[in-house]
């Protein structure tokens, strides 16, 4: 407990005075989250209702606009971004794996989707697989 | 935040032993750890149901999210992307109810925690009530169904079958969408455990509230994994 407890310098006691809240970044960050989600599901609606055939653009775009959600929520909320560049670090190495695996499998789907069109026999697969 | 205003100590110092590494505390970064490992489980299921929609959507007969996803409460009317709009509003409500609990955590302000803290539970169970919604009307299906060359008709999704297209469609759905709301199930659990021990004074006593802190890390990351489950399975 004594090691643990090393870390917070300034241990409260009960009946100090308490602080002002300091809250306006949390509420900014809400707002961009807000405004993120309020376009991708715009765009996805325009799409949609419009039928405007933008598939092959709007999903990089959904992407990056979810990264970029992804980025406040860990950076800001999680106060990634206040720990050491070196712990960082070590959470950003573990998470390269993934595009390693997102290869392997874009490679494997687009394989199987190759067989599916040549031996269109494999398609016998039915909606119902057992009834 | 107690980590910013430490000292620097010597690299020898750091490693040989007595301090924690990183000048973060051993719960903090271990749940770090736990929520990366988490991450690559998610992001593994998500990549998968990627690449078996790349499979069957050239040649087979993978759903449209749009045309599946689009019922809403108390409504007749077929409106893709609103409810699971509203999920996602409720869930990054909740993140920020959170993150006013641990920022008032940091002041020692117990009212304040206990208050966000409370919040942080409804909007936790509201997202849960609706996901159970949206099970329902999957699972129940259109009105009309679908009509099968022996005569019947299938009506809704299971594991087995499935109304809109491919049963994997399905299972996918139910495994990454039932996996994301166990893990908001228990991060309700531990917030309800945080909102006991709050009110029992247990963390004025201990002289800090690190605790709400890690199960706030928790509960960003449920918000997190939602955010891309909202993308790969609705809105693309």
């Amino acid at each position: 407990m004594e090691l643990y407890d090393s870390y917070h310098q300034h241990l409260h006691k009960v009946g100090d005075p308490i602080a002002p809240p300091k809250t306006r970044w949390i509420w900014v960050v809400f707002w961009y989250l807000l405004a993120v989600t309020i376009v991708e599901v715009g765009l996805a609606s325009v799409n949609y209702y419009g039928k405007m055939g933008w598939d092959l653009w709007l999903k990089p775009t959904f992407i990056l606009l979810t990264l970029l959600k992804a980025y406040y929520i860990i950076f800001s909320y999680m106060h990634l971004k206040d720990e050491r560049k070196n712990f960082k670090l070590t959470l950003g190495f573990l998470i390269i794996i993934l595009g390693y695996f997102i290869m392997l499998m874009m490679i494997e789907g687009y394989y199987q989707t190759q067989v599916r069109m040549i031996f269109p026999d494999f398609l016998k697969q039915t909606i119902v697989t057992h009834h | 935040m107690a980590h910013s205003t430490a000292e620097p100590v010597s690299a020898k110092a750091a490693w040989g032993g007595g301090v924690a590494p990183y000048n973060i505390s051993w719960g903090k970064m271990m749940m770090w750890f736990f929520l990366v490992s988490d991450a690559l489980t998610f992001s593994s299921l998500l990549i998968y149901y990627g690449a078996s929609r790349n499979t069957y959507r050239v040649a087979g007969n993978w759903p449209d999210p749009d045309t599946v996803f689009n019922h809403f409460p108390f409504i007749e009317a077929h409106v893709p992307l609103a409810f699971v709009s509203l999920m996602t509003f409720i869930l990054i409500m909740s993140s920020v109810t959170m993150v006013l609990a641990v920022e008032a955590g940091h002041r020692f302000d117990k009212k304040k925690v206990i208050f966000w803290l409370v919040l942080t539970i409804i909007g936790g169970l509201m997202f849960l009530g609706s996901q159970a919604y949206e099970w329902t009307a999957f699972i129940t299906g259109t009105h009309d169904g679908r009509p099968l060359p022996d005569g019947s008709v299938l009506r809704g999704a299971g594991l087995t079958q499935n109304e809109y297209g491919h049963p994997l469609f399905a299972q996918l759905f139910f495994f990454i969408t039932g996996f994301h709301g166990s893990h908001v199930f228990s991060g309700v659990v531990l917030n309800v455990i945080t909102l006991i021990m709050t009110i029992r004074g247990v963390f004025e006593r201990r002289g800090h509230y690190e605790f709400v802190e890690k199960v706030g890390l928790y509960w960003h990351f449920v918000d997190l994994v939602w955010v891309f489950v909202f993308t790969f399975f609705y809105l693309i």
